[in-house]
C-alpha cells in the first residue's frame, strides 16, 4: 500500500485506541438482595457511559471473606454498614468512599395474602429467614421477632437460608409457610403475598458502599459509584423497594 | 467448645443413609449386572445422574420434590404431621439420592466381574438364586461391598450443597458438620472451623484405615 | 432314559438335536470345536435357553408346548465344568460340604466315600488357588458327586489339562462313572477319550446329529473322516497288560491270545485291562509273516471285506483278529499285487506308535 493509505490506517487505529482506552472495566460485588437492582442501575448507567460493569453477587458475608482473601473487586455494595467499616479498618477500602446508598426494607412473605396476624398468631410450621450470622437481613428479622416478643416461640420453627434468596426459595416452593426477606427480592407475581414490616420494628438496615483500595483508580468503578448515589440512580433504587436519600 | 450435636447428627445421617443405600442399592446393582432388558442403559444413566448434577441443583429440585405442596411431601405431612424438608428424614432421603451412585456403581462393577460362572456352578449344586446370592455372591464380592459402603458413608459425611438447600440449618436436626464448618468460616471463626474440620478428617481417616486393614487379611492370594 | 428334542439358535448355525441317551453308563457327545456340543450340554442343564422337550426317566425338565421350564437348581444334575469352577473363598473341604449340605435326594454318596474314591484326603485343607489343574478337576468331580445327581454332565473335563494330568485323571473318571448307576454325558473333541470311556456316542456337526449309537459302531462310520483333519476311522481293541519291561520301557499286552508290545514311559499298574484305538492308516498287511522288520506287532487274521474307493488310490480292509476286527488302509495297487481276496489269511502289521494311548 502507498504511504498515504498507511497514514490513514495509523490515524484511525490511534483514534480507536484512544477511545477504547478511555472505556474502563470494573468488577462490582453486590449483596444478593441488591442484584436485580444493580442490574437495572448498570443498564441505566451504560446509556450514558462507555464503561463496562461486571456484577458479582453473593451473601454479604461470603463476599466480605472473599475480599479479605484477595478477590479482584473494585467496588463493594454491602447489605450492611459493618462490613464496609471493617474493610476500611483493615486498610482494604478507601475511608472517604464509604457512603450509604440504600435503606433496606423487610417484608413478611407467604404463599397467600398475609399480615401481621399471620406472624403473631403463630399458625405456621416454618419461618424462613436468612442466617443472621451471615446476612444483615437475617439480623433485622431476628430484631423484628424480638420486638414482637415472638423470639421464644418462633425459635423452634426457624429455618435458616444461606441468604435472603434461599429463604425466599424456601417460601415460594411451599416448604416454609412464612419468610422474612428483603423487599427487593420479591418477584412481581409474589407482591400480593407480602406485608411490609414497619421500619420501627428493627434497626435500620443501612446498606453502605465502599471503594476497595485495589480499585481506587478505576474510572469505571468511580463513575458507577457516583451514578448509584446520584438522583437518577437513587430513583432506580427506590423503584425496587428501598428507602433512599431522595426522600 | 466443640459442637457435639453437629458431629453426632452427621454420623447418624451417614449411618442411616448408608444402611438404606445398602438395602436399596444391592438389588438395583444386581439387576443392572444381570439384566438383558433394553431399559438397562436408561436406568444406569439415571443412577449416575447425582454424580454429574451440581449439589445445589440437586438440592433445589429436592426442595420442590419434597415440599409439602408436592405429592411426596404432602403424603409425608398427612402421615406424620410434619414436613419432609427441614427434617432429619428429609436429609436421609436427600442423602440416599445424592450418594446412590457411590453405592450402586462399585457393586455393579463387582457383580459384573463375578460373571456367570460361579452362579452356574452353584445352581448345578442345588443352590437357589437367593442361596447363591448369600453364599457365593456376597463373599466373592466382599471388596466391592466394602468399597461401596465406605464411599457412600464418606460421601454423606461431607455432604453440603444439598443439605444447605433442604436442611434449614436447625441445630440437632439438620445442622450437620459441613454446615457448621461453613458458617464458622464465613464468620471468620477459623478456630472453630479448624477444630470441627480436623475432627472430621481424623475420624474419616481412622475409619478408612480400619476398613482397609481388616480387608487386607482376606485378600485373595494369586498363586 | 434321557430324551432330548430341542432346538436353539447359535451365532453360526441352529442347534437341532433329537436323540435319546441310555439310562446307564457313560455316553459321549463328540464333535469338532464349535459344533454345538457344549451348548447341548448347557441346554440339558438349563443354563442355555432352548425350545423343545427334555425328559429324564419320565420327568419333564423342559416342555415348551406346556410352557414348562425347570430351573437349573431344581434339576437333579451334576455338572463338571471345563474350568472346575471351585469356589475360591472356600477351601477344598468347604467346597465339598457346600454340595453335600444342599443335596436333597437320598444320599448315595457319602463324604468319606467320595474322598476315598478320588483320593482327596491330602487336599482337604488346601486353598483353591494352590491346586494344580488335575487336582482341581478331581475336587470338582467329587463336589459334583456329593450333590447326589441323577444325571452327570461333564463338559470336556480333560481338555484344560496337560497330557500328564489327563493320564492321571482318566482312571478316576472311569472308576467313578463305573460305580454309578446313573447316566453320565461327557463332551469331548478327543476321539481317544471317547473310545476309552463311552459306551454310547452321539456325533454332532454344525448343531445336527450325524450319528448316534454304540461307540464302536459310530467310530467305524466312514462319515467320521470328515470331522477332523487328524482323525480317521479306526477301531477299538480290548487288550490286557500282562507285564512291563523297565529296561526297554515296553509294556506287554495280550489281544485275543496274541502278544503285542506298547511303548510306555512309566510302569502301569498290573494287571489292567485297556482299550486301544488303532487307526486304519497305521495298519499294513502282509501275506507272509515278515522277518527282520522293525514293526513289533504282527497279528495273524482273516480278511473279511475289501472296500475299494475308485475315486482314490485307496482301499479299506476289514480283518478279523480272533473276535475283534481291525481296519487297514492300503492302496488299490497293493490289493491287486498281493492278490488279496475275501476270506484269505494274512498278517496285520501295526506300528507300535499307533497304540500309544497318549495320542
Amino acid at each position: 500500500m502507498g504511504g498515504k493509505t498507511w497514514a490513514h490506517v495509523f490515524l484511525c487505529a490511534s483514534m480507536f485506541w484512544m477511545c477504547s482506552a478511555a472505556a474502563a472495566h470494573t468488577n462490582v460485588a453486590v449483596a444478593t438482595n441488591f442484584r436485580l437492582t444493580t442490574a437495572a442501575l448498570v443498564q441505566a448507567y451504560m446509556q450514558q457511559s462507555q464503561h463496562q460493569v461486571t456484577i458479582i453477587s453473593g451473601s454479604t458475608g461470603k463476599l466480605y471473606t472473599q475480599i479479605l482473601h484477595g478477590a479482584p473487586f473494585d467496588l463493594f455494595l454491602s447489605a450492611d454498614q459493618t462490613r464496609p467499616l471493617q474493610l476500611v479498618e483493615s486498610g482494604l477500602a478507601v475511608a472517604a468512599s464509604r457512603k450509604t446508598y440504600a435503606y433496606g426494607r423487610l417484608v413478611l412473605l407467604g404463599n397467600r395474602t398475609v399480615n401481621l396476624n399471620s406472624l403473631t398468631q403463630g399458625d405456621f410450621h416454618h419461618l424462613a429467614i436468612a442466617n443472621p450470622k451471615l446476612a444483615p437481613y437475617g439480623v433485622a428479622a431476628m430484631q423484628t421477632l424480638d420486638y414482637l416478643g415472638l423470639s421464644h416461640q418462633a425459635q423452634s420453627k426457624l429455618v435458616l437460608g444461606d441468604n435472603v434468596g434461599q429463604a425466599y426459595a424456601m417460601v415460594v416452593t411451599g416448604n416454609a409457610d412464612l419468610g422474612l426477606v428483603a423487599k427487593s427480592v420479591v418477584r412481581v407475581e409474589d407482591q400480593a403475598n407480602t406485608w411490609q414490616i414497619p421500619i420501627s420494628y428493627h434497626q435500620p438496615i443501612l446498606q453502605d458502599l465502599v471503594m476497595l483500595t485495589a480499585g481506587a483508580d478505576n474510572d469505571a468503578a468511580q463513575g458507577f459509584a457516583a451514578f448509584v448515589l446520584s438522583r437518577h440512580g437513587q430513583a432506580v433504587i427506590e423503584a425496587f423497594g428501598y428507602g433512599t436519600t431522595n426522600r | 467448645m466443640i459442637e457435639w450435636s453437629a458431629i453426632i447428627l452427621t454420623l447418624q445421617l451417614a449411618a442411616f443413609s448408608t444402611t438404606i443405600l445398602l438395602l436399596l442399592g444391592t438389588p438395583l446393582a444386581w439387576w443392572l449386572a444381570t439384566t438383558a432388558r433394553r431399559s438397562k442403559p436408561t436406568i444406569e444413566a439415571l443412577t449416575a445422574l447425582p454424580l454429574v448434577l451440581p449439589p445445589t441443583v440437586l438440592g433445589f429440585y429436592l426442595l420442590i420434590l419434597l415440599s409439602p405442596s408436592s405429592a411426596i411431601g404432602g403424603f409425608w405431612l398427612s402421615l406424620t404431621g410434619s414436613t419432609l424438608t427441614f427434617s432429619f428424614s428429609g436429609l436421609v432421603i436427600a442423602s440416599v439420592i445424592y450418594s446412590l451412585p457411590f453405592m450402586v456403581q462399585p457393586l455393579h462393577s463387582a457383580f459384573e466381574s463375578l460373571g456367570r460362572a460361579p452362579l452356574e456352578a452353584a445352581a448345578s449344586l442345588r443352590a437357589s438364586p437367593i442361596d447363591t446370592f448369600f453364599s457365593i455372591v456376597i463373599p466373592q464380592c466382599r471388596r466391592g461391598f466394602l468399597t461401596a459402603i465406605v464411599l457412600s458413608f464418606a460421601h454423606t459425611l461431607g455432604e453440603f450443597g444439598v443439605v444447605l438447600m433442604v436442611g434449614g440449618n436447625i441445630p440437632g436436626r439438620t445442622r450437620v458438620i459441613s454446615i457448621a464448618i461453613y458458617e464458622h468460616v464465613e464468620t471468620l471463626n477459623y478456630g472453630q472451623a479448624h477444630a470441627l474440620a480436623a475432627l472430621l478428617l481424623v475420624f474419616s481417616f481412622v475409619v478408612l484405615l480400619v476398613v482397609y486393614t481388616t480387608n487386607k487379611k482376606s485378600v485373595v492370594r494369586i498363586a | 432314559m434321557l430324551h432330548i428334542d430341542i432346538n436353539t439358535t447359535l451365532s453360526d448355525f441352529d442347534l437341532e438335536v433329537n436323540t435319546d441317551f441310555p439310562a446307564h453308563g457313560i455316553s459321549a457327545i463328540f464333535g469338532r470345536s464349535g459344533s454345538g456340543k457344549t451348548t447341548l450340554l448347557r441346554c440339558i442343564a438349563g443354563f442355555h435357553p432352548c425350545h423343545g422337550h427334555i425328559c429324564l426317566a419320565g420327568k419333564d425338565w423342559l416342555n415348551t408346548d406346556q410352557q414348562l421350564f425347570v430351573a437349573p437348581h431344581r434339576r437333579q444334575i451334576g455338572y463338571v465344568f471345563q474350568d472346575a469352577r471351585l469356589f475360591s473363598h472356600l477351601d477344598v473341604a468347604a467346597n465339598l460340604r457346600f454340595a453335600h449340605s444342599r443335596a436333597t435326594a437320598k444320599h448315595q454318596f457319602e463324604l468319606d466315600q467320595v474322598i476315598d474314591i478320588l483320593d482327596l484326603q491330602g487336599l482337604l485343607s488346601r486353598d483353591i488357588q494352590d491346586l494344580s489343574g488335575g487336582e482341581g478337576q478331581r475336587v470338582a468331580l467329587g463336589r459334583t458327586l456329593l450333590c447326589q445327581p441323577e444325571l452327570l454332565l461333564l463338559d470336556e473335563p480333560l481338555s484344560a489339562l496337560d497330557q500328564g494330568r489327563k493320564t492321571e485323571l482318566l482312571p478316576y473318571i472311569k472308576s467313578v462313572c463305573d460305580a454309578l448307576d446313573i447316566p453320565a454325558l461327557f463332551v469331548s473333541h478327543a476321539i481317544d477319550e471317547v473310545a476309552q470311556l463311552a459306551a454310547h456316542t452321539v456325533v454332532l456337526e454344525d448343531g445336527k446329529v450325524q450319528s448316534a449309537g454304540p461307540t464302536l459302531e459310530v467310530l467305524e462310520h466312514p462319515g467320521l473322516q470328515r470331522l477332523t483333519g487328524r482323525f480317521e476311522a479306526g477301531v477299538v481293541l480290548n487288550a490286557s497288560i500282562t507285564s512291563y519291561d523297565e529296561d526297554y520301557q515296553l509294556a506287554q499286552l495280550v489281544v485275543e491270545g496274541q502278544a503285542l508290545v506298547l511303548p510306555m514311559a512309566h510302569a502301569p499298574t498290573l494287571p489292567s485291562k485297556v482299550k486301544l484305538f488303532v487307526r486304519a492308516r497305521d495298519v499294513s498287511v502282509a501275506t507272509v509273516r515278515p522277518q527282520n522288520i522293525s514293526i513289533r506287532n504282527v497279528l495273524p487274521g482273516k480278511l473279511l471285506t475289501i472296500k475299494t474307493e475308485h475315486t482314490t488310490p485307496f482301499a479299506e480292509l476289514s480283518i478279523a483278529v480272533g473276535a475283534q476286527v481291525l481296519h487297514a488302509r492300503v492302496t488299490r495297487a497293493a490289493v491287486a499285487e498281493l492278490n488279496l481276496v475275501e476270506n484269505c489269511n494274512l498278517f496285520a502289521l501295526i506300528k507300535s506308535v499307533s497304540f500309544d494311548p497318549d495320542d
